[in-house]
Formats: structure tokens, C-alpha cells, sequence
């Protein structure tokens, strides 16, 4: 009885204790946060560069030092007022550090890794002090990742599809070269508007443009992306390895963790996928300026540049595409064996034919791979097929008695950020009409057909927001164009490949006829085909449809349809284009254009052109012809 | 200063994520090695949108992605059967004799590189075994390998625990 007595009295005391021991801890603890919290007030810490890059703040008045993340996800905020308050959230972090470990991963220590490794660091704050909360998915995650170095990722421009035209960029992080890791393997990192299944692209385009989807994060294999971009989208993959050190990677990724399922604002313009992979960037060398030159816009190969210019890239590497291997492959085939692999890919049993057989072992692994490999084509763009499927694995058999193409030598494409720079302007004199004339152009962006044509695909014209104005020897001034939007996509069809060509362009243009000139706002657009002459010369025929608003006309509205007939052509410095076009408009008007132009690149970013045109309405006829120079920056 | 303009500059790098089924993501599926386009439907519908086909997002953590785990788990304490998702180009790989994808199966099953030209020449020789039909499925493939693995005296120390 004694002896039970006294283990509980000793039971009691060590209760006690314990209990003595928990409440001083705490307030010890909580004494130290509001120390450190006092310690960051002293020293405004939450005015620094890197804590507002780790909020993703922006200023939104320099003057009263007002900012607001870019992120509207209240998850990002430990603070009811952080999305507003670089200054509350830095505080409201320290105190979360400081709580009870209980949660977990939930914790603010493994939720915000980033902020407490740069908290810690500039506070000398003593890590023994703090709770220890077991973050076992942020370890495995990191284990996982492994990273060493960055690269950054262009997928190139993909004819035919206006959502890409631009490209896109996203981060790929690799482990250490010593663990001789796969690419493949490797994680990318990707930030795209949360697009959900059943959102059609139109309804896409206009919330993105709006701000009415939200962004978010994306780590997957990249494995996955090849598939999606080479083999699917026929997009070519250009790897830019950063110089980043392991510390510095080790900043980006600590801090990607915490941009894990957070939802950012999201706009095509400049909050794009592009902008926010230079924030990480940022992140990992704090004392980079990459974003300040992107107010407006940020174009993929844009983004590329800035890291260029700071001397950032190390190696550069491409991944060709599907379709680009097999024009390579079958560009080395005679007409006949073109044909052979062709109808070889219908049908499988003409590698029991003479003419398969009687082929060099060279040619035959050139004729399986692409009649292979076109099969794979088209399969990916129908529903499953048991036959194609059957013959699929039955070329591959050959391929596996045969042996692969060589495709050692596939040329490599023009870096495209070596290409001409985004933004032009254009100073022009000519004759209209027998009247003389100056005239400027500035066009916010991309490329046309006559612009130097190293590091764009030939036959794909973007441009978006062009202004054209004129002053006429007569004194008077003129607005003659407003472009909002031009697209040529003319893409070479040929024995394997159909696709289709189409132009677009949405503005105002300035329409001269016996009756004076009147500035008339547009909608054109024409749709047919395009082949290859060679490789230097396409030509094209479309069906056009108008719709034009036009004072002059009796009837404003005028809808009308019509005929383009061209041929773009490349040869070494120079780039030309003919174009024949007619259309008629419901109210009888009848036009008809011919347009040559030839350019001539000076230097990279340089041009002279040269345009001659002549146009009819009527009994209206007129020739006009300019000179101009083209200067992109 | 804000900065929302709407320049009409609409189409930069449209993008999205979380698209996929969720059934999409590895083993145990029977994914079709030679698929059409409905094995390619989230990519098809990402390619419209310019963007990720994958709920993968930040799930890269989740150990075995529930495949088959009688294997020692070399690459990030995974089964290397989950490579059974991209099994279309490992038996385009094998085929030829070489490639990416056979070499990311390397990896992930540990191969070291004094093995690797042996792994490709095993794997290449026994095409036959490996992707017998056009109906052939990824696990079947990864099943096959295993096999080949299990039962080859140079290579079965890298899938005997």
C-alpha cells in the first residue's frame, strides 16, 4: 500500500513537472516569436526583394508602397490580409512556424519551406527553438524531384493551331549527372490555366483573356510532354540549360513546393506561363532582373532571350518532332520508295514484294521508318483501329529484323531565339495614285511572311496590334491601317501530310475608289491548301469570306466571298511573296488586288522591303508601290 | 501598376492543366500498346488547349503508383512496372535496339552501365516475346520483361529481392 502510495506521488510529481516544463517552453517560445517578429519590423524585412518574390507581390503604388500578390488563392496566405500585406504575412508566417507540431505536413514549417529557410537566415532565428513537425510528404517529394540543374523548355510554334502559335515554355529540373539519369525521367514543371474537360476553347480564350481561369503548378514526367509535344502536337522540343547552381535550384524547388495546388491569376497577355517560370527563375538567383522588361507582354521566346542576355544558358539542346523525322527520312527517298512507304504503311504485305525486297538495307530501314512511323500518324488522330493496329506491330517486326533509319544527321532547325526580335516599326515612302507619301508602321508583335525568315517556320505570318499611318505630299494625314489581328498558317501538303492553310485578319483598312477613301472595318478570312514546289518556294489557293462596315456603301454591312492565289518564297537573305485576290461583295462591288513584295534582311534585326501593288474597284484602278525599312526590337 | 492589358495578344502559351482521367497514370490498366486516338485523349484534348494532359500535378510522390512492388524499387521508391505507361515507345526502342524510353526503363529498373548494352541486345532479340500481338498490353509488356529478367543468369540480380 505504502509502496503504491509513493508511486503515485511520484507519478503526480513527474506530471507536474511535465506540465511545468510544456508551460515554460511555451511562453518561452512565444517570446521568442514576438522577438523575431520585432526583429523583422526593425529591420523591414518584408519590404525586401525576396520576400515579395516569395509572396508574389507586385507593386501596385511605388509611392505608398502598396502591393498585391498575383496569387488569389487564400491557401498562399497565412494571414487573413496577406494577399494585401507583405508586412501581415511575414508576421503571421513567424507565428505559424512557432506552433504546435501536431500538424504535420499541414504545418507552416513544411507548407513554406522557402520563407522559413529565408526567415531563418536573415533573423539568424535558432532552429532548436522551433517545432519539430514531421513533414514526410515534403521529404518524399524532395527525394522524388533530386534536382540539380534547370532547364528551360521551348516547345516550338505549331502551325495550324492559333492557341499556340507563340510556343510555350516550361522549366524541366534534372538530377545530378553522377545518378546518370534519364531525361525522360525527369520532372517538368508547368504552369497553364486549370482547364477542366468539358470548357470548349472559344469560352477558354475569352476567360483567359478576362482573368477568369485560375493558374496552377504542374510537375509531371517528361516523358509526358515529349509524347504530347513531338509526337502529337508535332512540335519541336529546344532545351535551354541554365547555369543555375545546386544551392540555387535547391531555392527553386524548396519554393515550388509551396506553389503546390495554389491558384494564380491568369492572363494570355503577360501573366502567362512564360512570366511566371521567370519568377522561379528570380527566386533561385535573387539578384536576377528578369521581369521588369515584361509590362505588357511576355512572349515565349521573349522569356528565352532575357535568360540569354544574361549569359544564363549553358547548352542548348533539340528534340526534333515526329513529323520533322519523317520528312527528314523520306526526303532521302527516291519518288518510288516515297510511294512504296506509303502504300507500305496500307498495307503490310509488300515487304514480300520485289520492290521491297530488291532495296539497299539502307533504304529499307528508310522505307519502314517512315512508312512505320506515318502509320503511328494517322492512328494517333483516329479512333483505335484492330487493322492499323495489326499492321503497326507487323512493320515493327520488320523494323526489329532490319534495323532503324539512321537519323544521325537531321538537320537541326535556327535557334528561335535567334531570330528577329518581336517588335517592329517601319519607315516607308511611295507613290498612291500618282501622289507621294511617308509612311510608319509600329506592330507589337511577331512576324510576317516577309520578315527575316531564320528562326520562324516559313509559311507561318502572326501579327497582332499594328498601327499604319501616312502623311501625303498634299498635307493631308491618314490612318491606313489597324491591324488587330493577322495570321497566315500555310502549311505544305504532300503525300503523307494533308493539312490545311488558312488566313485570317480582323482591323480596319483604308479602302480607296472613284467615290474617295474610306477607313472600313474588317473581318477577312480564306481557308484551302498549300504544296511545296521545293524547299524554298510554297504556293497556295484560298477561299475567302468578307464581311466589311463601309460608309459609303448604301447598305453599311456588306458580307462577300472570293479568291487568293499566292506563292511565298525564301531563298538566303531574300523572302518574297506574290498574292492575287478577288472577292465580291453583295452589293456588286467587285475587287481585285495583285501584291508583290520582296525583302531583303540587312542584319538580324534590319529589313528592306520593297512592295509594289495594283488594285481595281470598278472603273477605279490604281498602282501603288513603297520603299521601307523594318527595324524589330 | 496593374498591368492587364488586352493587347489581343490572346494566344500566348495557352496552357492547362488537370486534364486527364484519372485512370490514365501507370499499371494495372491494361493500356493498349498500339492505342489510337482515344489512348491519346487527354493529350489530344491538352493539344487543343496548348497544355498538360495530366492530373499528375504534384502526385509524383505516391511510392508505387500501385503497381506491382515485388521488386527492389531503385528510381525514387518506385516500381519500375510503372513504365508500363509509356510501353508504346519501349517496344519501339527494342525494336530498333536502342532509344530514350529503353533507356529511361534502365534506369528505373536500376541496370547498371556495364549491363545496359547487354539489357538492350536481350531486349531486342526477344521482340517477339516481348510484344507478341497487336493486342498487346503495357503491363503485359513490363510482365514480359520481367520474365526475360527473372530468368537471364547477367540480368535477374536486378529483379530478385
Amino acid at each position: 500500500m505504502k509502496h503504491n502510495a509513493s508511486k503515485h506521488f511520484h507519478l503526480f510529481k513527474y506530471l507536474s513537472l511535465s506540465i511545468l516544463l510544456c508551460a515554460s517552453s511555451y511562453s518561452l517560445a512565444q517570446t521568442y516569436t514576438e522577438q523575431l517578429q520585432q526583429q523583422a519590423e526593425d529591420q523591414k524585412l518584408y519590404e525586401k526583394p525576396y520576400w515579395l518574390a516569395l509572396g508574389h507581390y507586385q507593386a501596385v503604388s511605388r509611392s505608398n508602397k502598396a502591393f498585391e500578390s498575383y496569387s488569389d488563392d487564400p491557401k498562399f496566405f497565412l494571414s487573413e490580409h496577406g494577399k494585401y500585406s507583405p508586412q501581415e504575412e511575414l508576421k503571421a508566417s513567424i507565428s505559424a512556424f512557432f506552433a504546435p507540431e501536431k500538424t504535420g505536413d499541414e504545418h507552416a514549417q513544411c507548407r513554406f519551406v522557402a520563407r522559413l529557410n529565408w526567415i531563418a537566415g536573415e533573423l539568424s532565428l535558432d532552429r532548436k527553438q522551433l517545432p519539430q513537425p514531421n513533414c514526410t510528404a515534403y521529404q518524399i517529394w524532395r527525394k522524388a524531384i533530386n534536382a540539380e540543374t534547370v532547364t528551360v523548355i521551348f516547345a516550338s510554334h505549331f502551325v495550324n493551331s492559333p492557341s499556340s502559335m507563340y510556343g510555350h515554355t516550361l522549366l524541366r529540373i534534372d538530377p545530378p549527372k553522377s545518378d546518370k539519369p534519364s531525361k525522360w525521367l525527369s520532372y517538368a514543371v508547368n504552369f497553364g490555366a486549370n482547364v477542366r474537360e468539358g470548357d470548349n476553347s472559344l469560352f477558354y480564350a475569352w476567360r483567359g483573356l478576362t482573368g477568369g481561369y485560375p493558374g496552377l503548378f504542374a510537375i509531371e514526367p517528361y516523358y509526358k510532354k515529349i509524347k504530347q509535344y513531338s509526337n502529337i502536337e508535332n512540335r519541336g522540343l529546344w532545351e535551354y540549360q541554365l547555369d543555375l547552381r545546386p544551392e540555387e535550384v535547391n531555392k527553386l524547388v524548396t519554393h515550388l513546393w509551396e506553389l503546390k495546388g495554389i491558384s494564380f491569376d491568369y492572363f494570355f497577355a503577360d501573366e502567362n506561363c512564360s512570366f511566371r517560370l521567370l519568377e522561379l527563375v528570380e527566386i533561385a538567383r535573387p539578384n536576377l532582373d528578369l521581369l521588369s522588361s515584361f509590362e505588357y507582354r511576355a512572349i515565349p521566346t521573349d522569356t528565352v532571350r532575357v535568360v540569354r542576355d544574361q549569359g544564363m544558358i549553358n547548352n542548348i539542346h533539340y528534340r526534333a518532332s515526329h513529323i520533322e523525322k519523317i520528312k527528314y527520312i523520306t526526303s532521302l527517298l527516291k519518288p518510288k520508295q516515297k510511294a512504296l512507304a506509303h502504300d507500305l504503311s496500307l498495307d503490310t504485305g509488300l515487304a514480300e514484294g520485289s520492290e521491297y525486297k530488291s532495296a539497299s538495307l539502307a533504304d529499307k530501314q528508310n522505307i519502314l521508318y517512315v512508312a512505320y512511323n506515318y502509320l503511328r500518324h494517322q492512328q494517333s488522330k483516329t479512333a483505335r483501329d484492330k487493322a492499323m493496329a495489326k499492321r503497326s506491330h507487323r512493320l515493327l517486326v520488320e523494323i526489329n529484323e532490319s534495323g532503324n533509319a539512321d537519323l544521325s544527321s537531321l538537320p537541326r532547325p535556327y535557334n528561335p531565339i535567334e531570330g528577329h526580335e518581336t517588335m517592329s516599326l517601319t519607315l516607308a515612302a511611295g507613290d498612291e495614285g500618282g501622289e507621294e507619301f511617308i509612311e510608319g508602321q509600329w506592330r507589337m508583335t511577331y512576324h510576317d511572311l516577309l520578315d527575316p525568315g531564320p528562326g520562324y517556320p516559313l509559311g507561318l505570318g502572326i501579327e497582332m496590334l499594328g498601327i499604319t499611318a501616312r502623311q501625303w505630299q498634299s498635307g493631308r494625314s491618314t490612318l491606313e491601317r489597324l491591324d488587330f489581328v493577322e495570321i497566315n498558317s500555310f502549311a505544305a501538303r504532300d503525300i503523307f501530310f494533308k493539312p490545311s492553310s488558312w488566313r485570317v485578319n480582323v482591323g480596319m483598312e483604308r479602302i480607296y475608289s472613284d467615290d474617295g477613301d474610306q477607313l472600313a472595318p474588317h473581318i477577312t478570312g480564306g481557308r484551302g491548301v498549300s504544296a511545296e514546289l521545293n524547299d524554298n518556294l510554297l504556293y497556295y489557293a484560298l477561299i475567302t469570306g468578307r464581311y466589311e462596315y463601309n460608309e459609303m456603301f448604301k447598305a453599311n454591312h456588306q458580307f462577300g466571298a472570293g479568291l487568293s492565289l499566292g506563292l511565298i518564297g525564301a531563298i538566303d537573305n531574300f523572302n518574297t511573296t506574290l498574292d492575287l485576290t478577288s472577292y465580291k461583295l453583295l452589293n456588286g462591288v467587285e475587287r481585285y488586288s495583285i501584291t508583290f513584295g520582296l525583302a531583303y534582311d540587312l542584319a538580324k534585326n534590319k529589313s528592306l522591303r520593297l512592295m509594289v501593288e495594283g488594285v481595281k474597284e470598278g472603273v477605279y484602278q490604281e498602282n501603288n508601290m513603297k520603299l521601307a525599312y523594318r527595324h524589330y526590337f | 501598376m496593374k498591368k492587364k492589358i488586352l493587347t489581343g495578344l490572346a494566344l500566348v502559351c495557352l496552357s492547362s492543366a488537370s486534364l486527364a482521367d484519372p485512370d490514365e497514370h501507370g499499371c494495372g490498366w491494361g493500356n493498349l500498346v498500339f492505342e489510337g486516338k482515344s489512348g491519346l485523349a487527354p493529350y489530344v484534348l491538352a493539344s487543343i488547349t496548348n497544355g498538360t494532359a495530366s492530373n499528375a500535378m504534384f502526385g509524383m510522390t505516391s511510392g508505387t503508383n500501385g503497381c506491382q512492388t515485388h521488386h527492389p524499387l531503385p528510381y525514387g521508391g518506385k516500381s519500375w512496372f510503372a513504365a508500363a505507361d509509356f510501353a508504346d515507345s519501349i517496344i519501339e526502342d527494342i525494336a530498333k535496339g536502342e532509344g530514350e524510353a529503353l533507356d529511361a526503363l534502365a534506369v528505373m529498373i536500376g541496370i547498371a552501365d556495364e549491363d545496359r548494352a547487354y539489357f538492350n541486345q536481350l531486349t531486342h532479340d526477344n521482340f517477339n516475346t516481348i510484344a507478341p500481338s497487336s493486342e498487346v498490353t503495357g503491363d503485359q509488356v513490363m510482365l514480359a520483361i520481367d520474365k526475360l529478367l527473372t530468368n537471364d543468369g547477367r540480368l535477374a540480380k536486378y529483379v530478385v529481392s
